[in-house]
């Protein structure tokens, strides 16, 4: 038998063999590493198409400002894309990660809308036929549908699915999804759905949709959903309409592309839907969708051609890129359709007195926040953005003498105020979200005009969380934002919700005067457009006749970068500069 | 050394539970409506009350704690509240973490305990002086600016950057580890110098040892002086520091993953912070109290395991 000392125990080979064996596997670990760095080879898939195809209709019009001619339409091949959130689920009802991911949805085309919306004020254009074949508006209350022979995707059985493969899309379909919207309270936020419309199915392909009462923005907004979270007139098949499924199961719908795979929370992919109910669309043979949340890291993958487009966070980065890459890629500037705004608490002193509102409009410097902040790419807001021309904006020329820039106005302004007693001189706070610089610099500049003027102004800096609080109705201090205010929804909508005292965030936009009131009321029961836009530029000139509570600063510039092998797409049609519901665009490579 | 672990085991329950309810507590009174956040700024008051009614908002306090906590204890941790399965959510996103964390340690110990011991060898030598500037560099520097420096050059020169969209590992090694390399080299720069230097103090300490001066004396090669006298004793100190930096470098991955697109736990929990997702907030926070209670303990084991003079009472 022998005996044992400490170098000779036979855990001291183990425990060498272990040490050893770590180091080893470390360095293996970074030998492995290091070859994996090598150069990526990712390149455009083209697909096995690549043929030369017909133009389909609308292929190749409207292309982008600048951009090379396009050729002719090339078949084939995946479009590369990127977004900063990633759905968490396929439901276009439910809440996502944000709002946007319902952009996947119309991106990839997984559910057909029943129609989709032009931008433009154009009447005969406010509506493009999606699945309706065809739309006849009745007596004011009465909208009959007739809808395409479209079939769900033929996808392998998950769950519910294989009850729906490739079946027919109904009007029993469409009957049950509005009743789902209205049964369903997570899914729906839109009390219009709930209050206002009932749909019954006349044919297999025939829907009818009855309101109590007119109501322009069915018509012309995608009336069956205009909310956050976007169109509610996606169409799935009934078996899926159930929280449960919707949530969990692959989306199934009637779209030009079919899902193929997820990666949670990193990519998706989609095919080409070779049962669409258009034969000739979509041009690709797929598409890819891949999370990439940083800013710089888009704009490495958009460089090395991982992707085929990129929204650019501001100018810089534009030229810089545009600068480096020269004709590879082609960039587009259009305007945003959302704006930077202040709101005041009207229901609390100095904002009650229309003398200090006005003040404070004429107190503001467009064109030096414009300048020093958005290098003099941005344009002074009004209540309806230029980009949206359906909600027929006045734009905020019209109402310069009421509420543009004029110091010696303003202070003169609110020496009265303050004379008469409207306002004491207190300490105004003024909140800046910290969620973007740019909105912090505005509001550091605002700050100071309204100071020259003659406010005793304090500014605070605050999360997202915090001042969704702070901002609920009545709750307000004093003014917020500037931050982000959406100019594509309805201000008219909006009103809605301010009438009803509802909770909504926008509560305090609402100056509650009863003319004004009146005349949202009388502009949501006008069908006719060209009345309707009359009315729309009135209410916009009483809003400034009153001085509004709600003060539109700045919309900004978006900036968008294409590889120059994208050809195809119409930025007329969608000004989101990713083709939106588009389908006729392709790789010319 | 058993019943020290199962005694050690026995202490995770207190602590979790108390790490649980602190979590807990601190995600519901901090200011902010998680259903104005899921349901967007312009839902209505109805539609907020029906959120709030479905996802058991407006339970009392010690209800949703004690659902919440049932759920974990069978292993379903519940719904995010934007409608996502969080233990689904787990098992895809676990892999990418649980990569991202052993390159990243790999490369903090090996560039960590090597340099370190370079510097302490070759103490006030140009090696030492090479490797303790860049030990404040990577104390200094913070690891999102220079992972964006590290993807965005060589995009710009090469027009290369690393694959984005993430595969899993063993469908296609190369693409991972292309994935993987820059941000877990980013985030072994901070880590390593830490270790550097730790192990660097504690080797100039064993150096000085009398033990050492005698091994030299007797004409032990230095090579052997090192390795089977002063490597050894110098471990303990650098074995303890790495196991705290497992959850520094837990921590920073956050940002690493969110930069690098790498849909791991750091980002789904980032995210999840940022939109007041309470239940995959509060889920999040006890598994990463599990993983750094289980690497103490593997640590404190391992301390016997490296030093057999080291007894568990």
């Amino acid at each position: 038998m022998s005996e044992h000392n400490y170098w000779t125990r036979p855990q001291r080979v183990s425990r060498r063999s272990l040490l050893r064996g770590a180091g080893v596997g470390v360095a293996g670990l970074a030998g492995a590493a290091l070859i994996g760095c090598g150069g990526d080879d990712d390149e455009p898939d083209t697909g096995d198409g690549g043929t030369t195809a017909t133009a389909g209709p609308g292929g190749g019009s409207a292309t982008a400002t600048g951009s090379p001619a396009a050729g002719a339409v090339k078949t084939g091949g995946i479009y590369r894309d990127s977004t900063i959130t990633v759905a968490p689920h396929f439901s276009p009802f439910h809440p996502g990660a944000d709002p946007s991911y319902v952009n996947t949805f119309r991106r990839f085309g997984y559910y057909d809308p029943l129609w989709e919306v032009r931008q433009t004020a154009d009447p005969e254009r406010l509506i493009k036929l999606s699945l309706a074949e065809s739309v006849e508006f009745g007596d004011d209350t009465t909208v009959v549908v007739k809808m395409h022979e479209a079939h769900f995707h033929d996808q392998p059985a998950s769950n519910s699915n294989s009850k729906v493969n490739a079946r027919m899309l109904t009007a029993e379909d469409v009957v049950a999804r509005i009743e789902y919207l209205k049964t369903d309270h997570e899914a729906s936020s839109n009390p219009f759905i709930t209050d206002q419309v009932t749909a019954t199915a006349v044919d297999d392909l025939t829907v009818q949709f009855t309101m109590p009462a007119p109501f322009a923005f069915f018509y012309e907004n995608d009336g069956l959903g205009n909310n956050s979270a976007g169109g509610r007139n996606y169409e799935l098949p009934q078996e899926m309409l159930d929280e449960t499924t919707l949530r969990e199961d692959i989306p199934i719908g009637t779209g030009p592309y079919m899902y193929k795979s997820h990666q949670l929370g990193s990519r998706e992919e989609v095919v080409k839907n070779p049962n669409y109910w258009r034969p000739d669309v979509p041009y690709l043979d797929g598409r890819t969708l891949t999370f990439i949340a940083d800013s710089a890291a888009e704009e490495a993958a958009f460089r090395a051609g991982q992707v085929e487009d990129i929204d650019f966070s501001d100018l810089r980065q534009r030229d810089s890129v545009v600068g480096d890459l020269g004709d590879e890629v082609r960039a587009l500037e259009y305007p945003s359709t959302s704006g930077m705004a202040l709101i005041a608490n009207v229901r609390r002193p100095p904002w009650n007195d229309e003398r200090v509102r006005r003040a404070l409009h004429r107190s503001i410097n467009f064109e030096r926040i414009n300048n020093v902040v958005y290098f003099g790419s941005a344009t002074p807001a009004w209540y309806f953005s230029e980009a949206r021309p359906e909600r027929f904006p006045l734009g905020r020329e019209p109402v310069m003498d009421l509420v543009g820039y004029n110091p010696a106005e303003a202070k003169a302004l609110l020496d009265a105020a303050k004379s008469a007693g409207a306002y004491d001189d207190r300490e105004i706070a003024l909140m800046l979200p910290v969620e973007a610089q740019t909105w912090v610099d505005s509001g550091a500049l605002i700050a100071e005009d309204m100071q020259d003027v003659g406010f005793n102004v304090r500014t605070f800096t605050e999360v997202r969380n915090v001042y969704l609080q702070l901002a609920g109705p009545k709750d307000l201090e004093d003014m917020t934002k500037p931050s982000d205010f959406d100019l594509t929804m309805s201000v008219f909508l909006d009103y809605v919700y301010q009438k009803a005292d509802s909770g909504s965030f926008w509560n305090n936009a609402s100056l509650e005067d009863q003319e004004i009131e009146a005349l949202v009321t009388q502009i949501e029961g006008t069908l006719d457009a060209t009345e309707r836009a009359e009315l729309s530029n009135q209410f916009e000139t009483l809003l400034a006749e009153k001085a509004s509570n709600f003060v539109p600063i700045l919309s900004g510039t978006l900036y968008h970068g294409y590889q120059s092998y994208v050809q195809g797409v119409d930025h007329e049609l969608s000004q989101s500069g990713k083709g939106g519901a588009q389908l006729e665009y392709w790789l010319d490579v | 050394m058993r019943r020290y672990a199962l005694r050690r085991l026995a202490f995770f329950v207190p602590v979790l539970i108390i790490t649980s309810m602190v979590t807990f507590l601190a995600v519901n009174i901090v200011p902010g409506d998680p259903a104005v956040i899921v349901m967007g700024l312009e839902a209505d008051r109805d539609a907020l009350e029906r959120f709030r009614e479905a996802n058991g908002l407006n339970d009392p306090l010690w209800k949703r704690y004690a659902e919440w906590g049932a759920g974990m204890l069978t292993g379903d941790p519940g719904r995010s509240l934007f409608g996502g399965n969080i233990q689904a959510e787990l098992k895809a996103r676990f892999p990418v973490t649980a990569l991202l964390m052993a390159f990243s340690f790999g490369f903090t110990v090996l560039f960590g305990v090597l340099f370190g011991l370079l510097s302490a060898v070759f103490q006030d030598r140009p090696a030492d002086y090479f490797v303790r500037t860049f030990s404040v560099f990577g104390q200094s520097v913070p690891d999102f600016y220079t992972l964006t420096l590290l993807l965005i050059i060589p995009s710009i020169l090469w027009r290369y950057s690393p694959p984005f969209g993430w595969v899993p590992f063993w469908d296609d090694p190369l693409r991972a580890a292309q994935q993987v390399i820059p941000p877990t080299l980013i985030l072994s720069i901070g880590a390593a110098s830490i270790l550097m230097r730790v192990t660097r103090s504690a080797m100039l300490e064993v150096l000085r040892q009398d033990y050492i001066r005698t091994a030299r004396a007797k004409g032990l090669r230095e090579r052997v002086v090192l390795q089977r006298h002063a490597i050894k004793n110098a471990v303990i100190p650098v074995l303890t520091v790495s196991g705290t930096l497992i959850a520094a470098l837990l921590g920073g991955s956050v940002i690493l993953e969110q930069i690098t697109a790498l849909p791991g736990l750091g980002v789904y929990t980032f995210q999840a912070v940022l939109q007041r997702d309470l239940t995959v907030v509060m889920t999040m926070t006890m598994y990463a109290a599990v993983v750094v209670l289980t690497t103490n303990l593997l640590v404190d084991l391992l301390y016997g395991f490296v030093d057999p003079r080291i007894r568990y009472q």
